[in-house]
């Protein structure tokens, strides 16, 4: 779990930095943005293993976010936060490449499991493209 | 239930009517006829066919009258089920419209609530904080933040699912087994409330086509309920049938019953006779509006002092029409929208 490189985009402020202190002391390496664009910023520049998105966002929402993210960089992983009546949008972005979804309010450990899913699956991917890259070069 | 008595006496005085009109235009020309023919030949057998006719027409327009009101008396009582149904259908979808956006209003601040709780708890857990002589205190009330946020989050999650219930996932399923299925997961919770699970399963139950998860969740709500009503010490029989066109699962149970001013709400939203805290009074609105976009029926009966059953009708096929045909073939053992 440690180091895993987290993205954690919510509009709402007091909900976003508390559980990123809560994820900074399980050691997870975080960095939240306030809105879609800037979490897209945030994406053009460095790099992420699992980014956790609220669903309902102003501006830029969260499924949107969730598909500009996946265009810039196609391997990080995808957790979506729901709340709204937004069960079907959670599973509309699935659809769209998002690993999973995880209900509001969320429980820390729950949330752990699947970042931590995430993130294997994120490392299988990489190989997994890495493997064929190198088959098509031979 | 007024209405039904208003319904009642209105088909009687119909009935007296439709006999008193049938019998005068029958018997008007028979004494007509009947005058007439004696009035020429005054013999006892005359005499005796007219009183023969006279029987006759009155049995003929008994039975034709019982006949006749008895069908009209079924159209108005569908009619009546029909229009019952639809206000529930209403009511369902306004409140629905409305529950969501309260739910989404209340679940965001739930939220942070529920991590400002978690992150006091792990500050909380820091070394010197816990040999503070009010730790413990403060710890339980972390705990306690969390629990009441939970109790929360149960209601702003089910009336969330209540309007946009996730899609329908249809597929052959086979009601005995997801039945056991659900019957296994409160087992516990009736042995420990001495409650016996009497089960009736049609043997080689035809499958259905409907969604296996949210069928799950309209026995589990009813089956919580039956609990809830006995409460300790008696019997919950489950049964299911194979009917013409689906399947009828009945769940009896041996508590109080319900009285007729609370029958009459039952499936309204947020409608709960449970203390506080106990009950959202969501379950049996929202198995309703499950079953209903299944394509089934459900309906209670009860008897204050037996208990109650409550009928779930399930059709073979699900509401488009489709799944019929695929079963009859005997092939693809999946279909999904
Ligand atoms: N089997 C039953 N016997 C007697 N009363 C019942 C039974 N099932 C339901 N009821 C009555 O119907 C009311 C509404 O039931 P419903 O399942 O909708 O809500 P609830 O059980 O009160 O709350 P929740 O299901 O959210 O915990 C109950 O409060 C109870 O009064
Ligand atoms: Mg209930």
């Amino acid at each position: 779990m440690e180091g895993i490189k987290i993205l954690l985009v919510d509009d709402e402020e007091d909900f976003r930095t508390t559980l990123a202190s809560r994820l900074k002391k399980r050691k997870l390496d975080v960095t939240d943005a306030g809105s879609g664009n800037e979490a897209i910023e945030l994406v053009k520049q460095g790099s992420f293993d699992v980014a956790v998105i609220d669903v309902k966002m102003p501006g830029t929402d969260g499924v949107e976010t969730l598909a500009r993210i996946k265009e810039i960089s196609p391997f990080i992983e995808v957790i979506m936060l729901t709340g709204h009546a937004s069960v079907e949008s959670g599973i509309e972005a699935m659809k769209l490449g998002a690993y999973d979804y995880i209900m509001k309010p969320c429980d820390i450990d729950e949330l752990l499991i699947k970042v931590g899913d995430a993130y294997q699956r994120k490392i299988f991917q990489e190989k997994h493209a890495a493997t064929i890259k190198r088959k098509q070069k031979t | 239930m007024n209405k039904k008595e208003n319904r009642h006496s209105y088909y009687a005085r119909l009935r007296l009517r439709l006999m008193a009109a049938i019998f005068f235009v029958a018997f008007v020309p028979l004494i007509v006829l009947g005058g007439t023919i004696y009035y020429h030949y005054s013999t006892n057998i005359v005499l005796l066919i007219f009183v023969l006719s006279t029987l006759v027409i009155i049995v003929s327009t008994i039975l034709i009258t019982r006949r006749v009101i008895g069908n009209l008396e079924e159209i108005g009582r569908e009619r009546a089920e029909i229009a019952d149904h639809l206000v529930q259908c209403y009511k369902l979808a306004a409140i629905g419209k409305l529950a969501s956006s309260i739910a989404h209003e209340i679940n965001n601040p739930l939220a942070v609530i529920a991590e400002k709780a978690g992150w006091m708890e792990d500050l909380l857990s820091e070394g010197d904080i816990k040999n503070d002589p009010n730790y413990s205190e403060l710890f339980k009330a972390t705990q306690d933040i969390k629990k009441h946020v939970d109790r929360g989050k149960k209601i702003t999650h089910r009336l969330l699912g209540f309007v946009r219930r996730k899609e329908i996932e249809y597929k052959e399923i086979d009601v005995n087994l997801i039945l056991g299925e659900t019957v296994y997961f409160l087992e516990r919770e009736t042995r420990f409330r001495n409650i016996n699970i009497i089960s009736e399963y049609q043997a080689h139950l035809p499958k259905i086509f409907s969604d296996e998860a949210q069928l799950q969740q309209v026995f589990i709500n009813i089956l919580n309920n039956a609990i809830d009503a006995i409460d300790k010490n008696g019997t919950i029989y489950i049964s299911t049938t194979s009917q013409n066109r689906g399947v009828l699962v009945s769940i009896t149970d041996t508590g109080p019953g319900i009285p007729k001013e609370v029958s009459e709400r039952i499936f309204d939203p947020f409608y709960t006779t449970k203390p506080v805290g106990k009950g959202t009074g969501l379950g049996l609105s929202t198995s309703y509006d499950i079953v209903k976009r299944l394509g089934g029926r459900m309906t209670v009966e009860s008897q204050v002092g037996k208990g109650t059953t409550f009928h779930i009708m399930l059709p073979r096929s699900q509401p488009g029409g489709r799944g019929q045909k695929t079963e009859d073939r005997g092939q693809r053992s999946e279909v999904r929208r």
